[in-house]
């Protein structure tokens, strides 16, 4: 039961991986305002365009990570996610929190692009939330298996559509980041918690490139020892005007 | 699913520590008796503004489950984690080499379709009349037509299976879930669903008049076969978390809200929670840092 739940989990991380291919071409569309559905629709058909066109595993993941990331605001994300936290957390410590948890997702969705390939993701239906928010639902469907529900939680800044919280099967990404991170604020407070998904993160890239299943090892609370021999190969370039 | 064959061993000894915890612990929510239950597919929060306002307390009732006894949880956890690592996986990894697809899913498929009393007796109870029919067709058609439950013609007839379980009707009645459990082997639950698996343990195997042994040995190869098509998804989810422990017992119980609030109710319950909140400081933000995040392309 629990694995499943966690299987589902990780479904939502490879949507969000899948998202961050899509920003280039999207850049094109944004003076003209689009619903939420035809921007999400546009950005899972780039996102799987750069799948399948990509042969390498690395080009795989800049290319999603470029669409993705002008597509997620992964600002919004970040104070959703730190919820109390971030009321606390001085400027630099939001910027550097931002910066890592958008590492992370990149890192650890990234890991999965291989295996997502063969799907087609379809725009289900749009429906109106509270305060001008809109939930996009999409399927991801694989031939002989069961779709897998992906709604992507979207806030419009500027006339442009972005995404706040992926929802996998209703396991909303946002809150599960938020119950772990409110564990280690808890536990570490905001410092503590910064370094050990710095920890994480520096860790996670050195085992990119071999995909190795030694992270393992590692128990999840406790930061992973390992050497911060970080290969800062893909780190997403553009660092977003924060000066 | 099949922990709730593993019952049968168990029932004893977990009967036992449930009545304790059960009694011991004070109920946490405030959830009126009575409370009508909601149909799978419907809103539950499309009921009225009471009802709505019952759905929320049901809900924090549901989602804010404290985790009070998690040294026990926790020290489970890792045990389940270690069990998974040096038994489960090896073996599931030797079975995925050794049995083809379409085998293993057909084995998934069995067992799924013997589910069906436990899914008859809940839906009906929970009063989703219409998934008892489901069920029930499912049960029908897969069992004769797919051949005993190995294949799955219903799925084709649109006809997709239906979740239930005892703790979910409890909880659709308004009973709280009281503290988070983690059972060695069984995972994640709750005191409420504890109590759940053992009467759905009990409808499951009595049911079907088999030995203990046999129970076991057939829970085992159910585990198996479901962890053999599972295998990369657990690293990717453990290397996905900076808490493994915390993101499966928020997985958990995002899952079990879903469950017992219906999909609408438990987006409901969240809704202000997890995406305003704090509206002031959301005001705050966009003045003293412009639109961070849409940096120009």
């Amino acid at each position: 039961m629990k694995i499943a739940l966690l299987s589902r989990l990780l479904g939502v991380l490879l949507a969000a991986t899948a998202a961050d291919a899509i920003g280039p071409s999207f850049a094109l569309a944004t003076s003209s305002p689009q619903t939420a559905s035809a921007t999400a629709q546009a950005t899972l058909d780039q996102i799987l365009a750069a799948l399948r066109a990509s042969t390498t595993r690395e080009a795989k993941i800049r290319n999603v990570e470029k669409i993705v990331g002008n597509r997620f605001d992964f600002t919004t994300m970040s104070k959703l996610v730190a919820a109390r936290a971030w009321r606390s957390m001085t400027p630099a410590q939001r910027e550097t929190f931002e910066r890592e948890f958008r590492k992370h997702l990149s890192i650890t969705y990234g890991r999965n692009v291989d295996r997502y390939t063969d799907q087609t993701m379809v725009v289900v239906e749009e429906r109106e939330e509270t305060r001008g928010d809109r939930t996009v639902r999409t399927e991801i469907r694989t031939e002989g298996n069961p779709s897998i529900v992906v709604n992507y939680r979207m806030r419009a800044a500027d006339g442009r559509w972005q995404v706040i919280d992926v929802i996998v099967e209703n396991i909303s990404l946002v809150s599960n980041f938020r119950a772990q991170i409110s564990q280690l604020v808890g536990a570490r407070g905001i410092d503590g918690m910064l370094d050990t998904l710095a920890r994480k993160n520096a860790a996670g890239e050195t085992i990119l490139p071999e995909e190795k299943k030694s992270s393992r090892s590692q128990d999840s609370g406790t930061a992973s020892q390992t050497p911060l021999t970080a290969s800062r190969s893909r780190e997403p370039d553009q660092t977003r005007g924060a000066s | 699913m099949s922990p709730s064959l593993w019952l049968e061993a168990w029932r004893p000894a977990l009967v036992g520590c449930v009545l304790c915890l059960w009694l011991a612990v004070p109920a946490t929510g405030n959830a009126a008796p009575g409370t009508r239950p909601c149909g799978e597919d419907h809103s539950c929060a499309s009921e009225g503004a009471d009802d709505e306002a019952r759905n929320h307390s049901r809900a924090e009732a549901e989602t804010d489950v404290g985790d009070p006894l998690r040294p026990f949880n926790s020290a489970m956890f890792h045990l389940n984690d270690k069990l998974d690592l040096h038994v489960l996986e090896p073996t599931a990894r030797g079975w995925a080499w050794l049995v083809p697809p379409p085998i293993r899913s057909g084995i998934l498929n069995f067992y799924e379709n013997l589910l069906f009393p436990i899914r008859l007796v809940n839906t009906a109870l929970q009063g989703r009349f219409k998934d008892t029919a489901i069920v029930t067709g499912r049960f029908v058609l897969n069992s004769t037509v797919g051949l005993g439950g190995v294949l799955d013609p219903a799925a084709r007839l649109k006809l997709p299976p239906r979740r239930a379980d005892f703790g979910q009707t409890l909880g659709r009645w308004g009973t709280p879930a009281g503290p988070y459990l983690v059972w060695p082997i069984l995972g994640s639950s709750s005191v409420r669903d504890t109590f759940g698996l053992l009467v759905d343990g009990y409808l499951g195997t009595v049911t079907f008049f088999v030995d203990t042994p046999i129970l076991l040995g057939s829970a085992a190869l159910n585990a198996v076969n479901q962890r053999a098509m599972r295998i990369k998804d657990v690293d990717a989810a453990r290397e996905a978390s900076l808490d493994f422990y915390v993101a499966a017992r928020d997985a958990w119980q995002q899952q079990r809200s879903e469950d017992i609030l219906g999909v609408e109710g438990a987006r409901a319950a969240r809704e202000e929670d997890l995406y305003f909140f704090d509206e002031e400081l959301d005001a705050d933000e966009m003045e003293s840092s412009p639109t961070e995040a849409g940096s120009t392309p």
